[in-house]
């Protein structure tokens, strides 16, 4: 199950962050979220590293905190996409899959003439549609 | 502007173009032709950003400035522009110049005929010359510089992108990296 | 891993016993240890110890066994490490075997004994006889009835050699290698007897299997059969699982939750201390993973939380310390399987979450303090904490201390479930947390910071804050804090700044730091979006901000009307005029968006003096509305400062209509503006527009803008100027537009803080009036006069110096004396109080002028001039400059100097242009050889002239300029009467000083060349362009290269008809108009000639006209005045107007000093200007041919014969040649 995505952006800022678990702890996917961008930069700065293939957009698993595994997706355009999920094993295809949508959800929001790119993103049509995509995760794997 | 299934006629993205620079250097900044030019540029730039967002997403993230531009010259060219530039330059020290033998923004542009986009920003009695045709045509160029710099920027491509007309309607991009 | 005993944390080593020989023993263990692989030793001092290492007797193992009252024995590990030998090995002298009977009866004895021990626990049994060498005779049936007696074969019966080293060192080795073969026999078969009862399932209970799985894996361990080992530790590990799923956790005792952890976590370090020795971190990481998880869940009855917590902790410590030894053994970092990631390798990683579960458990135990506190009352005393005598060790791994005073079986020994949690509570209460806390996230710094993942770094940093922050350590959480902030501004993680603000506040409060408090709080209340976080439960009632409340509370303190306490209420924090606040906001300070000021001017320049329109601006990202007391503008102009109020304030008229000026005498020179709504709404530019007026010229720049929030509370912020503004960067982020700071869209895009203001206008002007042209040579006027316009002159300074005329700019200050470039002209100034002691005629009686002039008090109305005459060395236009500088008594401040200047152009001509030419006297040539070499040269250098002989010299005078000009004298003054004589053409008089308009002759040419004669006031008046021509004779007296002549003058001045000749200088414009120009003489040096006496002298002779018909005589006249016979060749050839008779060519030789003369007799056949008959001489001497000119030759023919009266005139020049 999801616990948070968020997208972020060319500054390292974050452009949007939603977690679904209800808590106060809303905070710490935000820590985890932005000390996940590290691993990206260390994937990205040597990606002979093995688990992840040259100037792939899908990174793989980043890490696994004590309660959760943090999985990375790097746009061409340096836009970061980060999925948190609680289960402990998750099916590849699955995570890859639910990145594709996000990042063509986060595609059709930036190209919102509406939008300024580089801002967060507040659309609550993109807060939906990505509400939609995490619902349906894993969905995929059981067809 | 074609692209994510969903279309739309060509002519649209002419005349849209076309009023754009008649509402920026005619009617708003008439006697300020370079703020004009910043506004239209501005424009070009959103919407380059979005459209390179759009157009990788389905590739791998490029190794280096090349490869950036390579797919502006090739596939980004062939969605906005339907075809492919004629012809990349660089002196393999920032500069690169995108020749397009036809651009297509610029087919339709003629002088001595008046249609009313040109007569928007030519006066009346302007001997039709090669000059005045490049120059007529430069405006409608500040739009595509700002595309180009837009989907560059975007892929990491820090960039001033400028635009020279030599005959209608081959004109080049000249594009300069911010090291 | 310290806190495990040593047993668990090292492989087991066998242990083995000697008994007998006590003196032998030491040596013996000490070798048996150095062996590989090592052996321990358990040295028996007697035999009478013997029975200490024989265990109780076992009785075999049933189902109708109870289940166990643990899972694995507490010491049962440490036992058979240290005193439940495998091996037992006898030695005994040789003379004992050897010996008497009874000796040997002895042995016998003492053998039975330990057989009686050892059958219980099949020990294996080595008998060493010890005797001094090696030959010494053996009794063969005694050796033999030992080892039946023994029952140990032969090879465990050995011969212990001890005074030959060598052979004691073999004897070692044997003993050696035979003990350790036993030793491992026995593990093994240890071994095989617990499996047989897995095998056999002889017992009901799981607990049991887990325990005898435990064993064998580490009778295993015993023989050093790792994967064995690891097997059999993973089956029990997995049968504790089981044990685990059967019970209900939520239901056991808080006790034997803790029990089957502790045996857990003892498994599973055995597991993954034997993965990690075998270099299998990927697996050993797995397997730690899957131990995790799987205990996640089993965290047994609440009130144990912490306990379960403080457990996990410790499992990842554990491992953390685990993988760091294993990664310093192994070099290269162990390939990365998949599903696992780069972190899952690092220890750092483990460290950090054994650090994030003691944070959660010191939060559990506050939590489960607080409740126990709430129902415990303090004098129940702890039994568990009783002395040794009271409290026992447990028995069984993971159980709590047994209280022996109670009964002695284990279950009445056994604490109840109270005590026993009371006893936790009480030990965890001593525990310090925070401190282990920080330890482990130290250890996961440094780890991480080899790795450069600088945000993870930040992370552990605000970790770490936060339990600096519990531990009450303020200062340090202030620190870490600080650093943590810097990085989440810079990325704009708002959410993660806001948490450590949130501590940062707190800390100030704690400290009582009264302006870092206020600055975080306003920081805090400006952060876009944090509502719905809770920022660390370490802030307690503050966890869940509201910037509302954040900005109410900091609004009240700053204006005075509340005080913040600090948790311990010691601290007090609140504003006063002791300790005012006073915040500064640079371009860069997190606080611009408390406030953040744009200010444009409405112009670029302004005039001093002059009001201009500025637009001040403000914003604010605080959440509610803030009202603010005053708003004070700074500028570099200190004086233009004004501050805008709310109050009323007394109006004058000081500064601009505007501005009003404050009573105070505080605030004096400060004016102050009133009636201002100063409500800044959030997020909302508040524009000020006021008129400004600045007195000093040069640049005006608003510096910053001072907004007072409280009567002892103010901000400063730098301002920005519109066209160049930064957007708060926080808040560049969020969605929504930015609002321009000016509603007006130029002053948004380029409304600029700086402003120029000009100089004062100077209400003077200057009246410079030059006749041009002027010309070169004479002393030119310039009238320079100053008329006040407005302004009452003190007192001045005028300037006056020459600027290039090719650029027109003035170069300001630049006076004659430090002109650059060597001026084309010289200017004098004609002092204006004595005007009459001035000689316009004589130049030298001109003072030298610098270029300044004192200029004394003028009033309005009245004005003052001088004259300043220029003087041209040549031709070249020029820009007269002038400066003035001057204090005018209407200037506002005394001593202002006011400045203004004024240019004029000056055109200027050459006045004259002198030529001259030399001419032979008529029909008369003299042969003139250095003449001819210089004419075939081509280089025409000096006219040559012939000694003795007067040649006319021909100078004009060209008036070059457009003015008509009089010519009052010319002439030529000789360079030496003795060598070179100069007279007048016609030879009356000499020719230094011709004054020229007087009666004797003169000729006047213009252009045209028709005569005319102008006779004026002693001069004569020559027109544009007009030449004038004055003929001379001149005859060198001596023969020279190059002989002076001397020089050409003419003293000339402006000729102006009816012009008197002397005009006051002081006076209206006219006056300067009609100045009367001085005299100037503009000489001109005679370039040296060349003369040589003449070696033949031709002379033409012939009447000045002729009739047509009537012949008459010409006569070619050769003079020779060389001392030598000259032989000369002759030609005349013939022409259609003349018929003549005679040689036509002839040689002549000439005698010397004498004349020849060759003469024809002429008819004319034609009339009008005829060409006579060509006749060409050539001196074969000196090869030089001579012929005269076409012109000289020529002769007028009269039909008839003409009136005579009328060409007496004309010929009158001819009678003079």
């Amino acid at each position: 199950m999801i616990a948070s995505v968020a997208v972020v952006g060319q500054e390292n800022n974050p452009l949007y962050l939603q977690s679904f678990i209800d808590g106060d702890d809303a905070l710490k996917f935000h820590y985890i979220v932005h000390s996940s961008l590290d691993i990206i930069e260390e994937k990205v700065n040597n990606p002979k590293k093995p688990g992840v293939s040259l100037n792939e957009t899908y990174l793989g698993l980043l890490y696994p905190t004590e309660d959760y595994r943090v999985f990375g997706y790097l746009s061409n355009t340096k836009i970061k996409f980060i999925l948190v999920t609680t289960d402990q094993d998750v099916r590849d295809a699955d995570v890859r899959n639910f990145f594709h949508r996000f990042h063509a959800a986060y595609v059709e929001a930036a190209s919102n003439p509406f939008h300024v790119p580089g801002k967060r993103i507040t659309a609550t049509a993109f807060t939906e549609r990505v509400t939609n995509i995490v619902k349906s995760f894993g969905a995929s794997s059981l067809a | 502007m074609p692209g994510g299934g969903r279309e739309v006629a060509e002519s649209c993205v002419d005349s849209l173009n076309l009023e754009l620079v008649a509402t920026y250097c005619k009617r708003l900044h008439p006697n300020k032709p370079e703020l004009a030019a910043r506004r239209i540029e501005a424009i070009g730039y959103q919407v380059g950003l979005q459209l390179a967002e759009r157009y990788t997403k389905e590739r791998p993230r490029f190794a280096d400035h090349l490869e950036a531009i390579k797919f502006i010259c090739k596939d980004f060219w062939a969605e906005v522009f339907r075809k492919q530039v004629d012809n990349l330059k660089t002196n393999h020290r920032g500069v690169f110049v995108l020749q397009d033998n036809k651009f297509r923004w610029l087919t339709r542009i003629s002088v001595d005929s008046a249609p009313p986009g040109e007569a928007a920003q030519m006066d009346v009695n302007a001997a039709a010359n090669a000059s005045r045709a490049s120059q007529a045509a430069g405006q409608y160029l500040y739009f595509p510089c700002g595309l180009i710099r837009g989907a560059l920027t975007n892929l990491g491509v820090a960039c001033a992108v400028s635009a020279e007309v030599s005959t209608l309607p081959a004109c080049s991009f000249v594009v300069r990296v911010k090291v | 891993m310290e806190e495990y005993p040593e047993e668990l944390r090292t492989p087991p080593v066998p242990l083995v016993a000697l008994v007998g020989i006590p003196d032998l023993h030491a040596a013996i263990s000490l070798y048996l240890h150095r062996e590989s692989p090592p052996l321990n030793t358990l040295a028996l001092p007697d035999f009478a110890k013997v029975p200490m290492i024989g265990g109780k007797e076992r009785k075999p193992a049933d189902a109708r066994m109870p289940p166990p009252l643990g899972i694995l024995k507490a010491d049962w590990l440490s036992k058979h490490r240290t005193r439940m030998p495998a091996v037992l090995a006898v030695l005994f002298d040789r003379d004992q075997v050897y010996g008497d009977p009874a000796q040997w009866m002895q042995v016998c004895t003492h053998l039975d004994n330990i057989k009686g021990v050892i059958r219980g626990r099949n020990l294996k049994l080595v008998v060493a006889i010890v005797q001094p060498t090696t030959q010494s005779e053996v009794n063969e049936d005694r050796l033999t009835a030992l080892r039946k007696r023994a029952e140990v074969d032969s090879k465990s019966c050995i011969i212990f050699v001890t005074h030959e080293p060598s052979e004691m060192k073999r004897s070692m080795a044997r003993l050696g290698s035979i003990m350790g073969e036993l030793a491992t026999a026995f593990y093994r078969e240890e071994g095989r007897r617990v499996k047989l009862r897995i095998e056999k399932k002889t017992y009901s209970s799981l607990e049991l299997s887990v325990r005898y799985n435990f064993k064998v894996a580490v009778y295993a361990e015993f023989r050093r059969d790792w994967v064995a080992a690891l097997k059999f530790y993973e089956t029990a590990y997995s049968l504790l699982q089981e044990v685990i799923t059967n019970t209900t956790m939520e239901l056991q005792p808080v006790e034997r939750v803790v029990e089957m952890k502790a045996v857990a976590e003892q498994l599973h370090f055995k597991v993954s201390t034997l993965l990690l020795h075998s270099g299998k971190e990927s697996e050993a990481v797995r397997w730690f993973r899957e131990h995790v998880a799987w205990f996640k869940k089993m965290v047994g009855p609440p009130e144990g939380t912490f306990l379960h917590l403080a457990w996990f902790s410790k499992q990842f410590q554990v491992f953390a310390e685990l993988l760091q030894n294993s990664l310093a053994i192994t070099s290269q970092p162990a390939a990365l399987a998949p599903g696992l990631s780069e972190r899952e390798l690092q220890p750092g990683f483990y460290y950090q979450a054994a650090a994030a579960y003691m944070v959660r458990r010191r939060r559990t135990f506050e939590a489960e303090l607080a409740t126990f506190e709430e129902f415990e009352d303090g004098n129940v005393i702890d039994v568990l904490a009783g002395s040794r005598s009271e409290v026992g060790p447990p028995v069984y791994v993971g159980q709590a201390s047994r209280l022996l005073k109670r009964g002695n079986d284990n279950h009445s020994q056994s604490p109840t479930g109270s005590e026993y949690m009371r006893h936790a509570i009480l030990m965890e209460k001593g525990f310090h947390h925070s401190h282990v806390a920080i330890e482990l996230l130290t250890k996961a710094h440094e780890h991480f910071k080899i790795m450069e993942a600088g945000r993870t770094i930040y992370l552990l940093g605000s970790e770490m804050g936060r339990e600096y922050f519990a531990a009450k350590d303020y200062s340090n959480a202030k620190r870490l804090f600080g650093h943590v902030a810097g990085m989440y501004r810079k990325e704009a993680w708002v959410a993660l700044l806001a948490s450590a603000l949130a501590y940062l506040r707190e800390c100030a409060r704690q400290l009582g730091l009264l302006q870092d408090y206020v600055e975080y709080s306003l920081e805090l209340s400006t952060l876009p979006s944090i509502e719905g976080f809770l920022f660390g439960p370490e802030l307690g009632p503050h966890a869940h901000l509201q910037k509302e409340m954040v900005q109410e509370e900091v609004l009240e303190l700053l204006q005075g009307s509340t005080q913040v306490l600090s948790n311990e209420g010691d601290l007090a924090l609140n504003v006063t005029d002791l300790q005012p606040v006073a915040l500064e906001i640079d371009l860069v300070s997190p606080l611009r968006a408390v406030v953040s000021a744009c200010v444009a001017f409405h112009n670029q320049t302004v005039k001093p003096g002059k009001a201009t329109s500025l637009t001040i601006a403000l914003l604010t990202h605080l959440p509610l509305p803030i009202t603010l007391h005053e708003v004070e503008v700074l500028f570099n102009q200190p004086s233009c400062n004004f501050i805008l109020g709310r109050n009323r304030a007394v109006l004058t008229s000081e500064g601009s209509e505007l501005l009003a000026t404050d009573s105070s005498p505080s605030e004096q020179d400060v004016t102050r503006v009133s009636d201002f709504d100063l409500q800044l709404q959030p997020r909302k530019w508040k524009r000020i527009t006021v008129e400004i007026t600045a007195e000093e010229s040069g640049k005006l720049e608003c510096m910053a803008v001072v907004v007072r929030v409280g009567p002892h509370a103010t901000i400063q912020c730098q301002v920005e100027s519109p066209a160049s503004r930064e957007g708060i960067p926080l808040w560049m982020f969020e969605s929504g537009l930015d609002i321009l700071p000016m509603a007006d869209g130029a002053l948004a895009e380029f409304g600029q803080k700086v402003i120029r203001v000009e100089e004062p206008e100077a209400l003077v002007d200057i009246v410079l009036e030059a006749p041009s042209p002027a010309l070169v040579g004479e002393a030119f006027p310039v009238r320079v006069e100053i008329r006040p316009m407005g302004h009452h002159i003190l007192s001045g300074d005028l300037e006056v110096y020459f600027a290039p005329s090719t650029s027109g700019t003035l170069i300001p200050n630049q006076s004659l004396s430090s002109m650059s470039t060597p001026s084309p002209v010289e200017a004098e100034l004609l002092v204006p109080a004595v005007p009459a002691s001035v000689d316009l005629v004589g130049d030298e009686s001109y003072v030298k002028f610098t270029g300044l002039v004192e200029v004394p008090e003028v009033k309005v109305g009245e004005s003052w001039s001088t004259v300043v005459l220029v003087r041209w060395r040549d031709s070249e236009a020029v820009t007269l400059m002038s400066t003035f500088v001057y204090q005018a008594a209407e200037s506002g401040h005394p001593g202002y100097q006011y400045r203004l200047h004024k240019s004029v152009f000056i055109e200027c001509e050459e006045a004259l242009s002198v030529g001259h030419r030399y001419m032979a006297p008529f029909r008369r040539d003299a042969l003139l050889l250095g003449g001819l070499e210089a004419n075939q040269a081509g280089k025409v250098t000096a006219a040559a002239l012939a000694l003795k002989e007067s040649s006319i010299l021909v100078v004009t005078f060209k008036n070059t300029s457009s003015l008509p000009l009089r010519l009052s004298s010319v002439g030529i003054e000789e360079a030496d009467e003795n060598k070179c004589v100069v007279r007048l053409s016609g030879g009356q008089g000499p020719a230094k000083l011709i004054k020229l308009g007087t009666d004797h002759l003169t000729e006047v040419t213009d252009k045209e060349g028709e005569m005319s004669i102008n006779q004026l006031m002693g001069g004569i008046i020559v027109g544009a362009d007009e030449v004038f021509t004055q003929l001379f004779w001149v005859q060198p007296l001596v023969a020279s290269k190059a002989l002076p002549v001397g020089t050409i003058f003419a003293k000339w001045q402006r000729g102006h008809n009816s012009m008197p000749s002397e005009v006051a200088l002081l006076g209206t414009v006219e006056s300067v108009a009609k100045f009367s120009f001085n005299a100037v003489t503009t000489r001109v040096q005679l370039s040296s000639i060349l003369v040589e006496s003449p070696p033949l002298v031709v002379t033409l002779d012939c009447p000045p006209h002729a009739v047509l018909g009537t012949a008459f005589t010409i006569s070619i006249r050769v003079q020779n005045l060389t001392s030598t016979l000259q032989e000369i060749f002759f030609a005349v050839f013939d022409t259609t107007s003349f018929i003549f008779s005679g040689a036509h060519t002839d040689t002549v030789s000439i005698l010397p000093r004498s004349t020849y003369s060759l003469s024809y007799r002429l008819v004319p056949v034609t009339s009008g200007m005829q060409q006579l008959p060509q006749v060409r001489l050539t001196s074969s001497w000196y090869s030089a041919s001579f012929q005269p000119s076409s012109v000289s030759s020529q002769l007028f023919v009269f039909p008839s014969a003409p009136n005579l009266n009328a060409i007496q005139t004309q010929l009158s020049p001819l009678e003079e040649a």
